[in-house]
Formats: structure tokens, C-alpha cells, sequence
């Protein structure tokens, strides 16, 4: 291996067209045809109007993205210190999916990505089930196969995303036909990448939501980057959100970090009426954290350009929102984070005394019901594993 | 104690060099507080610590490379709930046993090994007609040689391994083999002289030893004849060691140790070392190992005859090129100084693989293990 | 030779040695390019192009759109002008998106057009377990392509073989999926000369030799091989015999059956699933070209039939040295 000095990797020299300090571009989001409720002091400048989501639900919504920052907070640590094997960073994130999960009914499906552990919490799935599946236990829904974030629960109505991201979209799609054509009012969300957009899938699920019109909404959560790769590199059109145009599929543009301007647009988009089809919508965010614990985004971006977002945090807008309605104080919001860090601890300290998945079990819901060939596979491990203590 | 662990902090990081550490021995820490930053050839990453509690031992230097899955810091934490997680807690499973390999045995259907059916072929014999001893009636191979004998008891897997080899080695090998007679005058003296000496030290100065010894001498002049055939490059590999296979019979059949080094020993360290290998052999004690690498055979029935052999033609033991069989030193008629008279003979037959090594080579070296059988002391004098 | 313990004085890594192998395969032509996502700026997510952007520029070392099947697709258009795309698909388990344009086009385009096209191209599949990746990030893929002709697949897990290889496949005149052993990466470095030579397609390597039994493997799973047949070695005395195949398309059945002639004894060892797998096609023509000289019935060592299991996968999903003792035990003691 070459000798390496102790110092930051190769942070990136400036490329492109990066001579001029970066701007957030929901600084100006009239002018670039962004939905918009509140600017970066909470104050409603925008063009969409106060939801004026009632208050029980708004601080259920801003009492889960406070969560949801602290586990993201938790999460990296526990994984820098080798309790947790990967971490899938989502901070900065929190508006788009606590935001669209407000908008819809319990009944409603949710097809979610990897950085949407609101969507699990907003629906009351308990915090200690999370870190369960963080820590890759047996008594988690998913008997610990998948990959720590990568979550999703039945009971709730919460299908896992696949293990290719974007693969899910025309799964949403077929599943809204599904209840399209059984005549159930079901509605159907599904959150994806900017990157997933490049896949085939996005194109073929936009295609057939534009022919069916099934009644979901497309979330294209733009935050910046898939992996290294920015939006310049990923698509030679001005917003993912027009690609919409080509299929016939309605779209528009939100603030991603604006949790009222995501609820009202997604609230508007769910509660369309039989005929008028699906919505895609792009949210505009930004990843502040790495790609996943495996990363270095040093390597690829500017922390000006971080800067330049961190000044948009979706969870200090919405308070500043509260404190202006007088729902918000600095009182409650000591108590909140020192709740939510406590309620973490505990439930790590819970899961991480679970029991791992037996080695049996990895045989399980390959089928309904166990092939002969998976029975005979099945113990013939087993008796390689008979003598081990 | 709580052993912290260096983790995989990035799917296929081996390790880490160690920039610095942010606490001291004897400090206290609190879960996730930093404790030190490491960079890897990913990413700079600074490590909180898993556990709270009092740092006991710092294990590394800052400059240290540390290899992923080392212990790389030991925290006293408070509670001893905390020990260092194992990498599964899995209780221990209770197993079914693999399902066996299940053949019904009826008749008319014969289960046996590729190889063995092989066999039966080879010795004609129709395996419907043989019963197998093995699981599930399997026919072994030791059932087909059952078959063979006219003795009633089993035959072994060493006679069976002993089978299949020969008949590899005379299918595939052009054996050619040279008959010659020596005067064995010299030999029994060597033996009288020396015996009382060895049998001083609790040895038996058997023939079989001279005679190696007088072979491995010999070969180390015809190195072409200690050697291997690598049947794909289509040549031999020549030896420096003489891994000398000596044939031994048993009643359990013929078996092959094979001595290593015999150019190398003295004629009372092979003593021993041939006492120790019959005895291993006699008691069933030889390895898999005692059986290898052997790169020139010397084959004596001396024990077992009663008739005058005179020659026989023995089969090279593959991928060895050439094969030695002595005889019995027995008295018979011979010419000394154009006189008939009686007196101690050996017999001898060389084999050797003719694809490789020619008529020529074979008088040569003939030539040199008569001379080494009449003046057996050169074997113990050359170096 | 060294695993788990590269230093900096143990040479060079596997990882090192794909780079050095797709930089010098650049150098020396410069119809080669460099192809898929974050392999610019980031220099690929495991780092091994690492540079190659700054030395080559954004013309032949291309960061793409996240699309596995387009990366293929449009590697095979490069292809059929006259350049030598290598084109990196992020991890194997990502690149199903882009089998028909894998083993339908590039496969097939030189039969298809009756001799008058072809692919010359290179699909980097990092691949195997051991990092904690689950069915993300630890599949073993190759089943899925060897099913019918036209393309080469390679399996390097060495350096030497991997610097080898990535410049044999550049070399090659057809497509080549390049298997990357992602657990030997940074795990395993050697020291070798790194002169432009490439390795030869189809050659197997035996990489210990023995003669009660054969051990028929490739990939990173072949270290646990060798422990298990150390081990062996001292406890039992077993002396087992390890063909590292190198390469899967063709396969190099001369040195397998001249050693399965020797042993009478086979067992093959992958870290892919069992049914169908490679392991399975090598049992068949074994038995084919070898029936008489069998001792014992072929055993497979494999991972089972359901996908790599995230939290307890890497202990009892892959197979591993014990795992392969016992197959190793169980094939000596069966009575023949
Ligand atoms: C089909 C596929 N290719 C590659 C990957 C590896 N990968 C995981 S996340 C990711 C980037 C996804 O970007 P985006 O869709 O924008 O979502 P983000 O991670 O930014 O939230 C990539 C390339 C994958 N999971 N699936």
C-alpha cells in the first residue's frame, strides 16, 4: 500500500463551474419555480399557502424529524464504533418523508427508500424495532437479512424497497393499478432518488402512471447527489420533475426542506380525484451527510456548498414556524432533544441485547412452504454446525 | 473489561493507520465520546468509544498501522453486561442429520464406486456376483478382491491400492527389463563383518540394508534412473534424494514405505530407520506420508522363496521409471576363473520405463550395482 | 503472499493492481476507456481508479448516469466503433439490470451478425462476501452467465492474477466479465513486476498440490480451502490437492482432469449458491471424462439456495474452512 500522510483525503480541488461561492437554490425559489410556504426564518414568503395543519399533528410531525435527526446523529457513531455494521446517513432529509407521510392515510401504502425512517416512525412503529433492524436482530420484521435502514413493516403498510435502487417504481405503479382496478380508495407514495431516475424502471413506471393513471405520488427526492454524482451527470434536463412532461404524468417542483410546502403539495397531489392519475414531484434537498458510512464525499464536493444548505435545515425552519404560532418554545425544545436521546439510548440498549438470527432461519420465506431442496440444504448445514460451541 | 474492537468502518477497510488518540489511560469516557482518529485509505474517520467507562489500555502508538478486527483500546466500564460483543450470538442449533445417501439393494442393482466398477472390469469379474460389505451393500473394493483369493479372509485396502496401481503402471508404461547375476561373496562378508558391531547397538544388519544402501549408491551415479515421469511435460525429474521404495510383503499384501534419503544415511542409520518402518508396517502404524515421494523401488523376495528365481519382470511402480528385484542369496553354480564351481549368487531384474530411458543407460547402470554388489564397501566409502 | 495482513512493505494490493492494470492498459491504447458510476472524481466507490480521471480525463474515464443497463448498453456502442469500453458495474449484485445487454447483445453479436461484429469489452463485476454486505453488497453472480457462449469470464484473486487478467480482458477479442474479488481489495497484497504481460485466458493454477483429493475452486472462497487442507495436513495427514480455475469461460479442464485422474477424489468449493451452480457443471463433466478413475461421489461446498443473509451471512451463509473440512473428511472416509 503507498505510505499515506495523516491528513483529509484528497479533498477536492475546484472543478467545474464552482469559481463563485455556491447559493441554495431555495434562496430563490420563485424564480426557479420552486413550491414554497416558508423562507429559511420559518416566515411564510412563499408561494404556497399555511397548510395550517392542526397542532397535534405538526408537533407529531416535527416531534418525529427531531427524532429522526437524532437517531441519523446516533447512527453514524454507533457505526464508526463497530456496533452497527453500515449506516445510511439522512440528515438534512427530514422534511420530504415525515412531510409526505403527513399527507397521507394509515391505509395508504408507502413504498420507502433507505434515508426514510420517519415514514416507519410517523405510522407509530416502535423506536426499539428500528434499532433492531439497525443491529441486524431476529426480532425485527425483516429477521435481520437486510442491510442496517433498509426497513419497512406490513403491519404498517410500508413496503421495503428493493435491493436496486428505483427498481420499486413500477412496483408502486402496478400495485396502484391493482387498486385502481379492484375499486379500492387505496393510495400510494413512493420516495426514490435523484440517481434512481436514470434507471430504466423510472422511465417505464412514469410511462404506465401517464397511460393508467393509478393514484400515486412520485417523490424524486433531489438531494444533490447519487454517490459523486451530481445532477449535472446524471441528466441533461433542467429539473427531474419535467420528465413528467414526456410521459403526461402532472409534476412540479417543491422545497424539500420546507415540511409544510411537502405535505401541501403531496396532501394536494394524494387527494386528486379518480381520473386525474399519478404526480411526481420533485423534492429539492440536500444530503449533509456521506453517501453511507463506506464514503468520503471530500473526495467529490465542496463544504461550501454544505454550508450554503446548512442554513436551510428543514428542522429549524419548521421551528422557527412553531415558535412565530406560539406552539414552540427554546423549553420544549431542550426537553424534546433530551427526550428523544434517551429514548434512544434505551432502545439500543434493548436491541443490542437481542439474540441474532439462528442460521436455520436464513432458509425461512424462501418459499411459503420449504422446497425439498432447501430442507435437505437446510440440514446439511445444520450437521456441519452440530459440534460448534 | 471491554475490548474495543478496530472495526470495518467501510465495507472492506483491512486497516487503519492510527493518527492520534483524543484520551489518555486512566481517563474516563463516555459512550460515543471520541477517543481517537484513524485514517484509511477510504476516508479520515474519528472513532467514539462503544462503551463508557475508565480507558485501561491504550494498545497502539499513534503511527501504528492496525489491522481491522484487533484489539485496539480496553475500557473498565461499570457494568460487566458489557463485555466485548461476539460476532453472532447464536445458541447452539439442534440438527437433523443430513440426509444420507439412500440406494434400495435389489437385486439386480449394483452399487459401487466409478473406480470400482472400473476394477471389476479390468479383472473381469461381474460385480452382480460379488456381495458388498459397505453401506447400504456397496461393493467395496476389497469385496472384488475377496472374489480373487482362494483365502477366506479379507483382503486389504493396501493390496487393493497396490492393484490399481500396477495395472495403471503396465497399461501405460514401456516396461523393459534386464536380468543379470552377481556374485555374492562381498555382500555376505560386509554383513559377518559388520553384524557384530550393529548387533552391539541393537540392530539386525539385514541384506535388504546393504543391498539399499549398495542401490542408492549406485543411483546416485545414474541419477536418470532416480527419478519421476511427468507423463504431460513427457520426461523425467530427475532426484537428488533417494526416496528408495522397499518393497515389503505382509499377509495384509505387498506394501511400499519408501526411505528417505538412503544416499544420505550410514548403513547402521538405515538399519534403524528399515527396523523402524517393518515394525511400523507389522503394527499398522504407517502414515499416508510414509508412502510418498518416492522416486526408485527396490523390490526382494528373498523372504518368501523357496524355489531358485532366477529372474522376474517387475512392474515399475509409477510414476517412478525404473524398479529393482534381488533375489534370495543363494548357493549355485557359477564360474570363477573359467571354473565351475558352487558358490553365493544373487539374482537380479531391472525394470525400467524405455519411453524414457535406453538399453544403454540400462548396461551402465547394471554395470555399476554389480560392481557395488562384489565391493560393497564402496558404498559405505562414496560419498 | 499475505493476507489479511498487507503492510507497506507486502507489495501491492489486489485493489492497486486492477488500477495499475487499467492504467496501463490505457497508456498503452487509447481506445480504452474507463466507464460507470462514481468512477471519475470518487475514483469508483472501492477506489480502484483511483486518479485515472485527473491522468486520462473526463473523455476516457466516464462517470455515468446510476444505470447499470445503459453503462452495458452503451459500453457495447463504443464496442462495435472500435474502442475498448471497461465498464464498471458498482457491485455484482446491481448488474442483473443490465443482463440482455450482457448475454443477449455483447454475447452474441459476433454469432448474430455472422462473424461481422464484435464486443470487445470489459464488465467489471465486483463480487463475493465476507464484508458484512449482505445481498447488496456480497452476491456471487457468475451462475447467471455462463449458461451459453460468447463471453470470457475471468477470476483473479490475486494481485499478480488481477493485473493479469484486467489486461488479458482489454486484450481479449470478445466481451470479458472480470470477476472482482471485493474481499481481497485491500486484504491481500503481493509483490510482482508490473510489466504489461498478460495473463493467459483459461489457464487454472494449482495452488497446492496433493494426492488424496481435489479441491476445485476460484475466488476469495479458495483461502478458506487452504486452511481447511493445512489443517488437514497436520491432523489427519490428508494431502489435498487446489486447482484455482482462474478462469470460468473456458474452463481449464485438462488440469482439472489430470488431477482428478491422480486423486479419484473431487470436491468443489463456491461461494455461490448450489443448485446449478458452477460447481454443478464441473461435477457433470467430471464424471464425464473421468467416470472410471472416481473413488467417491462428487461433493459441492456452496452457499445455499436464498439470498446472502445480512447479519449472520459472512458466518454461516459463505462457506468457510470448516465447512469444507468436513466435505473434505466426509469424501476420505467414504470406503470405496
Ligand atoms: C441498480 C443499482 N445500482 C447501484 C446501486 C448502488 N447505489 C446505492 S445508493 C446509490 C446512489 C443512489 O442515488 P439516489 O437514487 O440519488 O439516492 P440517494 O442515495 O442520493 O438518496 C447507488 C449508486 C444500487 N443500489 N442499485
Amino acid at each position: 500500500m503507498p505510505s499515506r500522510t495523516p491528513t483529509t483525503k484528497g479533498r477536492k480541488t475546484k472543478t467545474r463551474e464552482q469559481e463563485k461561492l455556491p447559493v441554495c437554490p431555495l434562496q430563490n425559489a420563485a424564480a426557479n419555480n420552486i413550491r414554497q410556504v416558508m423562507d429559511a426564518e420559518g416566515k411564510l414568503t412563499g408561494d404556497l399557502p399555511d397548510p395550517d395543519i392542526p397542532p397535534e399533528k405538526l408537533l407529531h410531525m416535527y416531534e418525529t424529524m427531531v427524532m429522526v435527526r437524532a437517531i441519523d446523529d446516533r447512527g453514524w457513531l454507533l457505526q464508526r464504533s463497530g456496533r452497527v455494521e453500515f449506516w445510511i446517513p439522512h440528515c438534512g432529509l427530514e422534511a420530504v418523508h415525515n412531510g409526505a407521510t403527513l399527507a397521507y392515510e394509515d391505509p395508504d401504502w408507502i413504498f420507502m427508500g433507505y434515508r426514510h425512517p420517519g415514514v416507519m416512525l410517523m405510522r407509530g412503529v416502535p423506536l426499539v424495532q428500528l434499532f433492531a433492524q439497525f443491529f441486524g436482530r431476529a426480532d425485527e420484521p425483516f429477521k435481520g437479512r437486510r442491510l442496517p435502514t433498509l426497513m419497512g413493516d406490513r403491519r404498517y403498510n410500508i413496503v421495503p424497497m428493493t435491493t436496486q435502487v428505483g427498481s420499486y417504481i413500477p412496483h408502486v405503479c402496478g400495485a396502484a393499478m391493482g387498486a385502481l382496478i379492484k375499486g379500492h380508495d387505496t393510495k400510494f407514495l413512493a420516495i426514490f432518488g435523484d440517481g434512481s431516475s436514470s434507471r430504466g424502471e423510472f422511465h417505464s413506471g412514469m410511462n404506465f402512471a401517464g397511460v393508467h393513471k393509478p393514484p400515486v405520488v412520485f417523490i424524486c427526492e433531489n438531494n444533490g447527489w447519487a454517490i459523486s454524482t451530481p445532477q449535472s451527470l446524471q441528466t441533461g434536463s433542467a429539473t427531474f420533475a419535467e420528465k413528467g412532461d414526456a410521459y403526461g404524468v402532472r409534476n412540479l417542483v417543491v422545497d424539500g426542506n420546507d415540511a409544510l410546502a411537502v405535505y401541501s403539495v403531496v396532501k394536494e397531489a394524494r387527494d386528486l380525484g379518480p381520473d386525474e392519475g399519478a404526480t411526481l414531484i420533485e423534492a429539492m434537498t440536500y444530503r449533509m451527510g456521506y453517501h453511507t458510512s463506506s464514503d468520503n464525499p471530500d473526495l467529490y464536493r465542496e463544504q461550501a456548498e454544505v454550508d450554503a444548505w446548512a442554513a436551510w435545515d428543514p428542522l429549524i425552519r419548521l421551528r422557527k414556524y412553531m415558535e412565530r404560532k406560539k406552539l414552540w418554545n427554546k423549553k420544549k425544545e431542550d426537553a424534546l432533544w433530551a427526550r428523544c436521546k434517551e429514548e434512544i439510548s434505551a432502545a439500543i440498549k434493548e436491541a443490542e441485547a437481542m439474540d441474532f438470527p439462528h442460521p436455520s432461519t436464513m432458509f425461512d420465506d424462501t418459499f411459503e412452504e420449504m422446497t425439498w431442496m432447501l430442507e435437505e440444504q437446510k440440514a446439511a448445514l445444520l450437521a456441519d454446525l452440530e459440534d460448534l460451541s | 473489561m471491554y475490548e474495543f474492537i478496530l472495526p470495518d468502518i467501510g465495507e472492506g477497510i483491512s486497516e487503519a493507520l492510527l493518527i492520534n488518540w483524543t484520551v489518555n489511560p486512566g481517563d474516563q469516557v463516555a459512550e460515543d465520546q471520541e477517543v481517537a482518529t484513524i485514517s484509511t485509505d477510504k476516508v479520515d474517520v474519528e472513532l467514539p468509544s462503544p462503551r463508557a467507562g475508565t480507558v485501561s489500555e491504550l494498545c497502539w502508538k499513534p503511527g501504528d498501522t492496525v489491522q481491522v478486527g484487533s484489539v485496539f483500546m480496553r475500557i473498565e466500564t461499570a457494568d460487566d453486561s458489557a463485555e466485548t460483543p461476539t460476532p453472532a450470538k447464536v445458541k447452539k442449533p439442534k440438527p437433523k442429520a443430513a440426509t444420507p445417501e439412500k440406494v434400495e439393494k435389489k437385486p439386480g442393482n449394483i452399487i459401487a464406486a466409478p473406480s470400482t466398477r472400473k476394477l471389476a472390469a479390468e479383472q473381469n469379474i461381474d460385480l452382480s456376483s460379488v456381495s458388498g460389505s459397505g453401506p447400504e451393500g456397496r461393493v467395496l473394493r476389497r469385496d472384488i478382491a475377496t472374489t480373487t483369493e482362494t483365502k477366506s479372509e479379507a483382503p486389504s485396502g493396501v493390496r487393493i491400492a497396490m492393484a490399481e496401481r500396477m495395472a495403471h503402471s503396465v497399461h501405460t508404461l514401456a516396461h523393459t527389463t534386464m536380468n543379470f547375476e552377481v556374485h555374492a561373496d562381498g555382500l555376505l562378508a560386509l554383513q559377518k563383518r559388520l553384524s557384530p558391531a550393529a548387533n552391539a547397538q541393537d540392530l539386525k544388519l539385514s541384506m535388504s540394508v546393504i543391498i539399499a544402501k549398495c542401490v542408492a549408491t549406485a543411483l546416485t551415479r545414474h541419477p536418470r534412473f532416480n527419478a519421476t515421469i511427468d507423463e504431460e511435460a513427457v520426461g523425467l525429474v530427475l532426484h537428488n534424494a533417494v526416496n528408495m521404495g522397499l518393497a515389503l510383503a505382509s499377509d495384509r499384501g505387498l506394501t511400499v514405505p519408501v526411505l528417505r534419503d538412503v544416499q544420505a544415511l550410514t548403513l547402521f542409520a538405515l538399519a534403524r530407520h528399515l527396523g523402524d518402518t517393518v515394525n511400523k508396517g507389522r503394527d499398522n502404524q504407517l502414515q499416508p506420508a510414509d508412502f510418498r515421494d518416492g522416486t526408485f523401488t527396490l523390490t526382494n523376495t528373498g523372504g518368501l522363496e523357496t524355489a531358485d528365481f532366477l529372474s522376474t519382470r517387475p512392474v515399475i511402480n509409477a510414476p517412478q521409471a525404473a524398479i529393482l528385484w534381488v533375489s534370495r542369496i543363494k548357493t549355485r553354480p557359477r564360474v570363477v576363473n573359467e571354473q565351475l564351481e558352487a558358490g553365493p549368487v544373487i539374482n537380479c531384474s531391472l525394470s525400467f520405463d524405455h519411453r524414457f530411458l535406453d538399453g544403454a543407460e540400462g548396461v551402465a547402470f547394471i554395470n555399476d550395482i554389480a560392481e557395488l554388489f562384489e565391493i560393497p564397501e564402496q558404498a559405505l566409502a562414496s560419498e | 503472499m499475505n493476507i489479511a495482513t498487507a503492510t507497506a512493505d507486502t507489495g501491492t494490493t489486489v485493489l492497486e493492481a486492477i488500477k495499475a492494470g487499467m492504467s496501463d492498459a490505457m497508456d498503452a491504447d487509447s481506445d480504452v476507456i474507463l466507464m460507470g458510476e462514481d468512477v471519475g472524481l470518487a475514483g469508483g466507490i472501492f477506489r480502484t481508479s483511483t486518479g485515472l480521471h485527473q491522468r486520462f480525463g473526463s473523455k476516457r474515464v466516464i462517470d455515468t448516469p446510476l444505470d447499470e443497463k445503459g453503462i452495458v448498453a452503451h459500453g457495447i456502442g463504443l464496442a462495435l466503433y472500435g474502442l475498448k469500453p471497461i465498464v464498471e458495474i458498482q457491485f455484482s449484485g446491481f448488474i442483473h439490470d443490465a443482463f440482455e445487454h450482457i448475454m443477449f447483445c455483447a454475447a452474441r453479436y459476433r454469432w448474430a451478425s455472422g462473424g461481422q461484429y464484435s464486443c470487445p469489452m470489459v464488465i467489471r463485476a465486483p463480487s463475493f462476501g465476507g464484508i458484512k454486505g449482505g445481498f447488496w453488497h456480497s452476491q456471487s453472480v457468475e451462475a447467471y452467465f455462463v449458461h451459453h457462449g460468447g463471453m470470457k469470464i475471468l477470476c483473479p484473486s490475486t494481485p499478480e492474477d488481477a493485473y493479469r487478467m484486467m489486461l488479458a480482458a482489454v486484450q481479449d477479442p470478445d466481451p470479458v466479465l472480470l470477476i472482482e474479488p471485493v474481499p481481497l481489495y485491500r486484504s491481500m497484497s503481493a509483490k510482482f513486476e508490473m510489466d504489461g504481460k498478460a495473463a493467459t485466458i483459461g489457464e487454472a493454477k494449482v495452488t497446492r498440490t496433493g494426492s488424496d483429493v481435489t479441491v476445485v475452486t476460484y475466488g476469495p472462497i479458495q483461502y478458506e480451502v487452504e486452511k481447511a487442507a493445512e489443517e488437514l495436513a497436520t491432523t489427519k495427514g490428508y494431502d489435498v490437492e487446489i486447482i484455482d480455475l482462474r478462469t470460468l469461460i473456458p474452463y481449464d479442464m485438462d488440469t482439472i482432469l489430470a488431477s482428478v485422474k491422480k486423486t479419484g477424489r473431487v470436491i468443489t468449493v463456491h461461494e455461490a449458491p448450489l443448485s446449478m451452480g458452477f460447481g454443478a457443471e464441473l461435477a457433470a463433466v467430471i464424471q464425464e471424462k473421468a467416470f472410471g478413475y472416481l473413488h467417491t461421489p462428487i461433493q459441492r461446498v456452496a452457499a445455499p439456495d436464498v439470498p446472502y443473509h445480512f447479519s449472520i451471512g459472512d458466518e454461516y451463509y459463505r462457506p468457510n474452512a470448516r465447512r469444507i473440512r468436513l466435505a473434505i473428511e466426509r469424501t476420505m472416509e467414504f470406503e470405496f
